[in-house]
């Protein structure tokens, strides 16, 4: 068998040289100034998916660290204002302790547990643009209410009801600190339900509009976490009963011994109140800790996707300079050729 | 011995050389006639009395023949009416008269009236005497009678029914017919109704059953129906000897049984009965394909241009790209073809010397055959008549100078007184 | 012999070298003709007892019917299979960004959103995220069926095209065909004719795939790849509606040949090669599959956010509803009024519940920190979900990870596409170069050729002269 080869054939095939080389050389340029691959799809098939799968994870995970980083803020707030209640209320206490050995002293800590109410109102008040964060799920408004728009009546009313006079009557004075077969002695009242419950049961009445119920966050696809925290947690109450003991019964003309009771019985809700928010501080100080831990090892998935999506969607930069340099050679060469062969022509021997 | 037999002698040699003369004259005129036969001139001498001492001088016959027999060179043409025999044999023509004459001048061309007339006015006959007569304008047309159609059918289509070796249905009933829809492949054929009209119809195959091996599961045959639709769409029934169904039995490797009918007979709508030819049909592979189709028919046109055989047969080639045998050329033979008596017009007639004709087609045995497209030329050589003129001429001489010599002679002797 | 049939020979050696010069220069003027078959002189000679004649019968064609066939199947494969590519090449027209992607993304958004405001549900900016994330995944969801509803109707009008295009190449050849039957029936020099039909049956095979049959007296008769009569002695009709629209779930037509479905849903004889091959398969496969896919999505998506009525097990169509009416369902695929500020719906309700009534409403103490709902069409939107077995990828996957499922399923069917386009594609260029070596015109050799016969025809004139020296010595010798 002779090959033999038409004129329309050999001219043809230089053509279609010359466009596949054309084609290669354009796809090498992209690839290199791109240093992706030039057909996303057509490379890698079946893969694309994966692509598109590991593009989307990423940019959840920062969107998920954007949020994380909104919640760490909010969970710092809680924090310097938990801080700044147990602080406080702790010195205070020390205060009402030096103070108990001074007869008459008790009028000034009344002042004084004035003041640290209004601070322990606004710690539980604090908000981050506007999200109440002790407000529970009602984050939206303010959770605890003033002590002198409600609760401080709410406390003189119960004794009213309770000694069947009012705080400022004369009658006040006498009331015995135990020992009354009616009960009408401050050890039964201030163990009495009707004043515990102002700081406990009916807390939500007098205090709060806080929900039990706290914001939930999710920190990583499918684990949550507290993302609020909640005034009606229960040393608030105590510290709210040991700092309004103080201030409504502490400005009265009492006898040295009721006087002595009532601080002794503030201490020891302070005692137990500034327990209670070292603990909550501490568990919010865990969830922190928990939220950096999650984000940390989302920045370390990150960093895998990102490689995982080079791997795929990037070209091997030596690889692809190469392959324009050949292609660049290769369509040089198919140049050449086709002007040797175009001048290869049998009129010119005729 | 006479002075006077030797002027005779003389006399009839320069005759002799005047004859030979206008025959080269003849020849060399006619080099370039079609189916032209040169005269040869041969000469024999008559002896007269006397002997012994003496010498009568005698005289010179000539006696002209027409080389017949020799073949003329052939001269190619475009024209596909141009005929020329190689080998024995003449056409047969005729002359306005009816006169038969025979030439080997195959110049013809086709005239109005569709007859071949060749550069000698004279027509060509064909079989049987008559001369070759073409139609040109009435159309012709023929309604479809027979074709040959050969399909594969794909060998793993469903069967309805399967039997097994022994000829026991296993299971499915076999369909009766696959029309109107049940049928499993179509395949369309254009035939020709009794007006030559075109009509397409539709060959439809539908596998019926199959015979496989119970044990083995080798197939063993299977069992196709054929039937015809028209365009419409209906079946096309039975009539006549058209059963409207026939049913191919296939052997197990795919290819028809010996046993099984290979014609369908279905009748074309408004024309003849068609035999189709299946025997070409088989059944292998996975799909479905046409091998062969070719349905005779044609629908009504004139004739577009004749071709002839070297056979002598005469087509008409048709419009409808048909074409039809038109005639036949004979030819004829002579024992002695240079005992044919020349007419004018490159024509011979036959006499008691050239014997008579035998006819034949052309390619017979002992016959020529037919070149289309060729004429048979004259067969005179230029260059021999040109030698055989200047002979005549030097003879001629040769003679006139003896006759001037015993002319002379008589001179002397009317000068002896 | 004689010096009048030398004259003779000569003669015919001359008209003979003519029809050889006519022949070779044809070749030559055809060289770069890619529909031309070379022929070549049949000299032929005849013999006699009064000399020799030689003269050329015909100009045979040089075909090669086997490698001719070769060409028409390997081109109408080659036509179907990039044909088929290039659709789907059509719906990616960035390579970086291949189809579906942007879905894939836009559900990677919405969940994104959809966490942040679950985190921070009092914060309206987060909500308005949410349904900004949704109306830009509803658009995107409109815009791929859009695109393929036209990647469909172009198709559909692609086979359309090829369908007049095949009526008006048979009724052309018919005429060709016929010529060529009665003219080889007179002995016609019928190979121009011969070529111009090679032409129309090339031309043909590109949009249908085709057997060709051949016939006496040259003719052919022509069936599709599938077996179906196109051309027999007349030419079959080949019919095919345009559809009105091609939406999901919208089937296209039948093309029809002698009344058999070729190309479309269901059809009969299917062919395999051609145009119409290849639009068919993305117009009632690919893109059939792809339609489905966004379908799957947009129900899926409705199902994930469908709110429950309180202390009930009702379910009523949430973040995203159908409008009412028929055809598919992306078409009709919106966000709820209800909650799209935009429509003057109320964001809350995404968060609170109660799109459909305050019999919905879970979030009964309207806290502004409210997030349970949220979480759980996060949560829904998360898990795995079964998704109809037509969409031709897993069947049981989270609906982003369906989302993605259908881009690989897309990238995956493109790249098969263009690999086989172009295995077929060079296929069909070898097919057609070794035809061309076969048949076609090499300039080289019917330059030589044309030498050749110069040198002979300058022979044959040479010794005509000859011939005629001796004459005019004879007749000089005449006086």
């Amino acid at each position: 068998m002779v090959y033999s080869v038409s004129t329309l054939t050999s001219t043809l095939r230089l053509t279609n040289y010359l466009i596949d080389n054309r084609a290669r050389l354009d796809n090498a340029v992209i690839e290199n100034a791109s240093k992706k691959h030039a057909d996303m799809g057509l490379t890698l098939g079946a893969q694309t998916g994966t692509t598109t799968s590991f593009r989307s994870e990423f940019s959840q995970y920062e969107s998920q660290l954007d949020t994380n980083k909104q919640l760490i803020t909010r969970l710092d707030v809680m924090n310097t204002a938990l801080d700044n209640v147990h602080t406080s209320s702790s010195d205070f206490r020390s205060d009402l302790v030096a103070l108990q050995s001074n007869s008459d002293s008790l009028k000034t800590a009344s002042n004084l547990a004035y003041t640290e109410l209004s601070k322990l109102t606004n710690a539980l008040n604090t908000n981050v643009s506007g999200v109440y964060v002790f407000g529970g799920i009602n984050t939206g408004t303010a959770p605890v209410t003033n002590f002198a728009d409600g609760p401080e009546a709410a406390i003189e009313t119960v004794f009213g009801t309770y000694f069947g006079h009012g705080i400022d009557d004369a009658a006040t004075g006498s009331i015995p600190v135990s020992g009354d077969p009616n009960g009408k002695d401050w050890e039964t009242f201030l163990q009495s339900a009707v004043f515990k419950d102002i700081f406990g049961a009916n807390w939500t009445t007098h205090w709060s509009s806080a929900t039990d119920e706290k914001m939930t966050s999710t920190i990583e696809s499918g684990v949550t976490t507290d993302g609020s925290g909640s005034a009606n947690e229960e040393a608030f109450g105590q510290l709210a009963e040991g700092l309004s003991i103080v201030a409504v019964f502490g400005k009265l003309d009492l006898s040295v011994e009721a006087e002595k009771f009532i601080t002794n019985q503030a201490v020891n809700s302070l005692n137990t109140g500034v327990d209670g928010t070292i603990s909550i501080e501490a568990q919010n100080g865990a969830i922190k800790t928990n939220v950096e831990r999650t984000n940390a090892s989302i920045l370390a998935k990150q960093n895998v996707l990102n490689i995982r999506i080079n791997d795929l969607e990037n070209i091997d930069e030596n690889r692809a300079a190469i392959e324009l340099s050949l292609a660049q050679t290769q369509l040089e060469a198919t140049y050449a050729i086709t002007a040797k062969i175009q001048g290869l022509n049998i009129m010119k021997y005729l | 011995m006479g002075l006077y037999g030797i002027m005779n002698t003389s006399v009839s040699g320069m005759n002799a050389q005047s004859n030979k003369l206008s025959t080269v004259a003849d020849n060399i005129s006619n080099a370039n006639t079609v189916g032209y036969k040169r005269y040869k001139t041969s000469f024999s001498s008559l002896v007269g009395s006397g002997g012994g001492s003496g010498h009568e001088s005698g005289i010179v016959n000539t006696s002209v023949v027409q080389t017949v027999r020799q073949q003329g060179a052939f001269n190619f043409t475009s024209r596909g009416t141009d005929l020329a025999i190689n080998g024995n044999g003449f056409f047969q023509v005729e002359d306005s008269d009816g006169g038969q004459y025979y030439t080997r001048a195959g110049d013809f061309v086709l005239d109005k009236n569709g007859q071949m007339i060749n550069s000698g006015g004279y027509k060509l006959l064909s079989q049987g005497g008559s001369p070759v007569a073409v139609d040109l304008n009435t159309p012709v047309w023929q309604a479809s009678t027979q074709g040959e159609l050969g399909v594969n059918l794909a060998s793993n289509t469903v069967a309805p029914a399967i039997f097994d070796e022994t000829g026991l249905l296993v299971s499915g009933t076999a369909p009766t017919t696959g029309l109107p829809a049940g049928y499993d492949y179509k395949t369309s054929i254009s035939t020709f109704d009794q007006n030559g009209n075109a009509v397409k119809v539709d060959v439809v195959y539908t596998k019926v059953s199959e015979t496989k091996h119970s044990v083995t599961g080798d197939i063993l045959g299977s069992e196709w129906l054929v039937e015809a639709v028209d365009e419409s769409g209906t079946q096309i029934p039975a009539t006549g000897t058209a059963p409207g169904v026939v049913s191919l039995k296939f052997s197990g490797d795919g290819k028809l049984d010996p046993s099984s009918p290979t014609d369908f007979v279905f009748k074309v709508p408004n024309g003849e009965d068609v035999t189709l030819d299946l025997s070409k049909t088989v059944t292998a592979g996975e799909k479905f394909s046409v091998n062969k189709v070719d349905v005779d028919g044609y629908q009504p046109s004139t004739i577009q241009s004749i071709r002839v055989e070297s056979d002598g047969r005469v087509y008409g080639v048709y419009g409808s790209s048909a074409e039809k045998l038109l005639d036949q050329i004979q030819i004829v033979n002579f024992s002695n073809p240079d005992g044919l008596q020349a007419k004018s017009g490159n024509v011979y007639a036959a006499t008691d010397a050239s014997g008579d004709p035998a006819v034949g087609f052309p390619g017979d045995s002992g016959f020529g055959s037919l070149y289309s497209g060729a004429v048979e030329g004259s067969n005179v050589d230029l260059a021999a008549e040109l030698t055989e003129m200047v002979q005549a001429q030097r003879t001629y001489s040769a003679n006139t100078k003896v006759f001037n010599a015993s002319s002379e002679l008589l001179q002397e002797l009317n000068n002896l007184r | 012999m004689s010096l009048t049939s030398a004259m003779l020979t000569a003669q015919s050696s001359i008209a003979a070298r003519s029809a050889e010069m006519a022949i070779a220069s044809r070749n030559v003027a055809n060289a770069n003709n890619p529909n031309y078959t070379r022929v070549e002189a049949s000299v032929q000679n005849i013999v006699t007892d009064t000399g020799s004649v030689v003269y050329v019968s015909h100009a045979s064609r040089m075909v090669n019917q086997a490698a001719f066939k070769a060409t028409l199947k390997s081109g109408s494969a080659a036509i179907a299979s990039g044909s088929y590519a290039k659709m789907l090449d059509q719906l990616n027209p960035s390579g970086q960004v291949p189809f579906g992607t942007s879905t894939a993304s836009g559900i990677g958004s919405l969940n994104e959103s959809l966490i942040a405001y679950a985190n921070d549900p009092s914060n309206q900016v987060m909500g308005q995220s949410v349904i900004n994330a949704a109306n830009t995944l509803v658009d995107d969801l409109k815009q791929s069926a859009q695109t393929l509803i036209d990647a469909r109707m172009e198709a559909d009008a692609a086979m359309g095209r090829a369908v007049d295009n095949i009526n008006k190449i048979l009724s052309d050849l018919e005429g060709v065909n016929g010529k060529i039957v009665s003219g080889s029936a007179a002995g016609n020099d019928v190979n121009g004719l011969m070529d111009q039909r090679d032409e129309m049956l090339k031309v043909l095979s590109e949009e249908i795939g085709i057997e060709v049959l051949e016939q006496d007296n040259n003719g052919v008769a022509i069936y599709t790849d599938s077996g179906v009569t196109l051309f027999e002695k007349s030419a079959r009709e080949v019919s095919f509606d345009a559809s009105l629209s091609l939406g999901a779930g919208d089937a296209g037509k039948n093309v029809l040949v002698d009344g058999i479905a070729v190309a479309g849903p269901g059809a009969s004889a299917p062919v395999t090669g051609g145009a119409i091959a290849g639009y068919a398969r993305g117009r009632d496969e690919a893109l059939v599959t792809m339609q489905m896919q966004l379908e799957e999505t947009a129900k899926a998506l409705v199902e994930v956010f469908q709110e429950t009525e309180a202390g009930t097990t009702n379910t009523a169509d949430g973040l995203f509803t159908f409008d009412l009416g028929s055809g598919d369902l992306v078409s009709r695929l919106k966000v709820h009024d209800a909650v799209d500020p935009a429509k003057g719906g109320d964001i809350k309700l995404l968060r609170d519940g109660g799109i459909n009534g305050a019999a919905y409403k879970h979030n009964t103490t309207d806290s502004v920190g409210y997030s349970e709902l949220l979480r759980g069409y996060e949560t829904a939107l998360n898990s795995d979900r079964t998704f109809d077995p037509a969409a031709a990828v897993n069947t049981n996957s989270t609906l982003a990870d369906f989302a993605a499922n259908t881009v690989s399923w897309f990238s995956a069917e493109r790249k098969m596409a263009a690999e086989n386009s172009t295995l077929d594609a060079s296929a069909f260029s070898s097919n057609a170069q070794m035809l061309s070596n076969d048949t076609g015109v090499n300039i080289d050799t019917e330059m030589q050729r044309l030498l050749t016969i110069e040198t002979a025809y300058s022979a044959s004139a040479r010794l005509m002269t000859a011939v005629d020296k001796m004459f005019q010595e004879l007749l000089g010798a005449v006086r």
